[in-house]
């Protein structure tokens, strides 16, 4: 081994050795500041309605997922169809940062009434991630809109009865003319992963 | 310079200082130091310029053809571009720019150049599969701790010396 | 703090003189190490040359410690940079055909480039191969590979927490490795190269 050889590996070695007493390089969160939150806040933007999401469901749309805030024992009880489970309370674990930090899928958050959805959404929200919706009126208004829906009064709108019209297929759909128990699935996702503003690679 | 043609520089330093490239990239740019990303665009812009309408649709080329500047504006293309001006410039330096076929003792050229030819079509194929090259894939996927590096670092080398047997003719 | 062109501190075409310049070194430095031969480059997979597994370790560490160091002292924030995704199949298997390919055609991409236009034919026609290859590729991609190619998709994962581990320490053990496999790889060639002929040893400049 010549003597330049050996001057290298020491400086590799020593670099490694420090390196070793570091702490890990680690994906942050970006929140955002108190004035920034106010301002996602206000622009009411982000309900969308129960029957906007019964129709995601019903054309299959590989673009909206449904994320059910509650505690897994509700969750497991009943559940919007392919909908997953992230309580409220893990929705900052790092295990699913790589869902909602996404660029592609319009995420729907949705509990028993808007409340918990709302706290959710909040905390998401601030923490920097994007693409965030609530359910407006959670389950409760998915049971009296969607599943069972009430037909408008004589003297209403056109659009009124178009959407009760809509409503009835969809009730139809998910309860198949009888009370079906929406079990939820164990769904894998393979989440692309959210695109990088830099490009690279060999890909 | 004649007696330089067999001289080459220290391997260790030569790592070394390549180390110091990919640093230089990921610093300015980034990204890290790769080849086959540059083929791989090549391809890409010549199939977008015969057949543009094609190239919009098909799945391989849709998302790259409607770069903007072009699928070759970009990092690795020009990397490629210093690539070969470094190379010739050191080979100038070592007296080393001849016409030349590499080759294993006991092989005739045309061999070679078959064998030569077959090796360059399994990287096409083995590149795009695997994202990288041993460049891109892996020593710019070690030089970050990703996963897919060490994969590629696995299957390439380690792959290398479970089929080496089978190639023995080839070089020894 | 870098890195410098995602956040805009640097230009496109900056980026672009950079690129070259940056690869400029890259090639020079592959062609000094002697990889335009490709004896040499398939030396390490026989025992007779251990250059490859001594030049790519020490490059590929050498930018893995510089930059975990430069993370932390703030000249660099990883966080911003490209990272790759880890695709564990379709990568496997690409490795594998790649491996095949080098034994077969005694290059790699970027050494072939350097090889072809330093004069080498057998470069020139690894690199038409190579283009034929990804010509053959994009145009049967949706037929046979997109499949695979997008399957075992795990996003982005860094091997040290995949392990488990402190990154810092995985990257000690990695250096150890590394320095224990060239310790290793130098006595290995030794040992294969005292029978070997004096003027083959020129050629390969071990001498």
């Amino acid at each position: 081994m010549k003597k330049l050889d050996i001057v290298i590996m020491a400086i590799m070695l020593i670099g490694a050795i420090w390196a070793a007493f570091l702490p890990n390089v680690k994906p942050h969160l970006h929140y955002l500041s108190a004035k920034e939150l106010l301002y996602e806040i206000n622009k009411n933007e982000h309900y969308i309605s129960v029957d906007d999401v019964a129709k995601a469901i019903m054309t299959n749309d590989k673009f909206t997922i449904l994320i059910d805030v509650r505690d897994p024992k509700q969750y497991q009880e009943f559940t919007l169809p392919g909908a997953l489970n992230i309580p409220k309370d893990s929705i900052l674990l790092p295990k699913y940062r790589y869902l909602l930090n996404s660029d592609i899928y319009r995420l729907v958050l949705f509990s028993n009434g808007t409340s918990l959805a709302d706290m959710a959404w909040l905390i998401a929200t601030d923490a920097g991630f994007k693409n965030l919706y609530v359910m407006q009126g959670g389950l409760n208004a998915w049971f009296t809109k969607i599943l069972m829906p009430q037909p408008p009064k004589p003297w209403a709108k056109k659009e009124e009865f178009e959407k009760y019209q809509f409503r009835k297929a969809a009730a139809f759909y998910f309860t198949g003319g009888e009370v079906k128990e929406t079990k939820p699935k164990q769904i894998k996702i393979t989440v692309p992963v959210k695109k990088k503003e830099v490009g690279g690679g060999c890909e | 310079m004649k007696q330089w043609k067999n001289k080459y520089l220290n391997p260790y330093l030569a790592g070394f200082i390549i180390g110091l490239a990919l640093i230089a990239a990921y610093y300015f740019s980034g990204e890290g130091l790769g080849s086959s990303g540059a083929y791989k665009r090549i391809v890409i812009a010549s199939v977008d310029a015969v057949a543009p309408h094609y190239a919009e649709k098909a799945a391989y080329f849709k998302p790259y053809v409607h770069q903007d500047g072009g699928p070759l504006k970009t990092f690795l293309v020009f990397e490629l571009l210093g690539l070969i001006t470094g190379a010739i410039l050191s080979a100038a330096i070592f007296g080393r720019l001849e016409w030349k076929i590499g080759k294993g003792p006991k092989v005739k050229n045309k061999t070679r150049l078959i064998a030569a030819l077959i090796g360059g079509f399994l990287w096409g194929i083995g590149t795009q599969l695997g994202r990288g090259c041993t460049s891109g894939l892996v020593m710019s996927g070690m030089a970050v701790n990703s996963l897919s590096g060490y994969i590629g670092l696995i299957a390439i080398f380690g792959g290398g010396y479970l089929f080496a047997y089978f190639f023995r003719k080839l070089w020894l | 703090m870098g890195p410098l062109f995602p956040q805009g501190h640097i230009t496109v075409c900056e980026n672009l003189i950079i690129a070259y310049l940056i690869g400029i070194v890259f090639g020079a430095m592959l062609e000094a190490a002697g990889f335009t031969n490709t004896r040499k480059l398939v030396g390490v997979f026989y025992g007779y040359d251990m250059t490859v597994l001594k030049v790519f370790f020490t490059a590929a560490l050498t930018g893995a410690i510089g930059l975990f160091l430069m993370h932390h002292y703030g000249i660099i924030d990883l966080t911003k940079v490209y990272y790759p995704k880890t695709y564990w199949l379709p990568t496997l298997i690409g490795g594998l055909i790649m491996a095949l390919g080098f034994l077969a055609g005694g290059f790699c991409p970027g050494t072939s480039v350097c090889a072809a236009t330093t004069g080498k034919i057998d470069g020139i026609t690894f690199v038409i191969g190579v283009f034929i290859g990804i010509y053959f590729y994009s145009f049967t991609y949706e037929l046979i590979f997109e499949k695979l190619r997008n399957s075992t998709a795990m996003g982005e994962v860094n091997v040290a927490d995949w392990l488990g581990i402190k990154q810092g320490v995985f990257l000690l053990i990695m250096t150890v490795v590394a320095i224990a496999s060239f310790i290793i790889g130098t006595y290995i060639q030794k040992k294969i190269n005292q029978k070997q002929s004096k003027e083959d040893l020129e050629e390969l400049g071990l001498n």
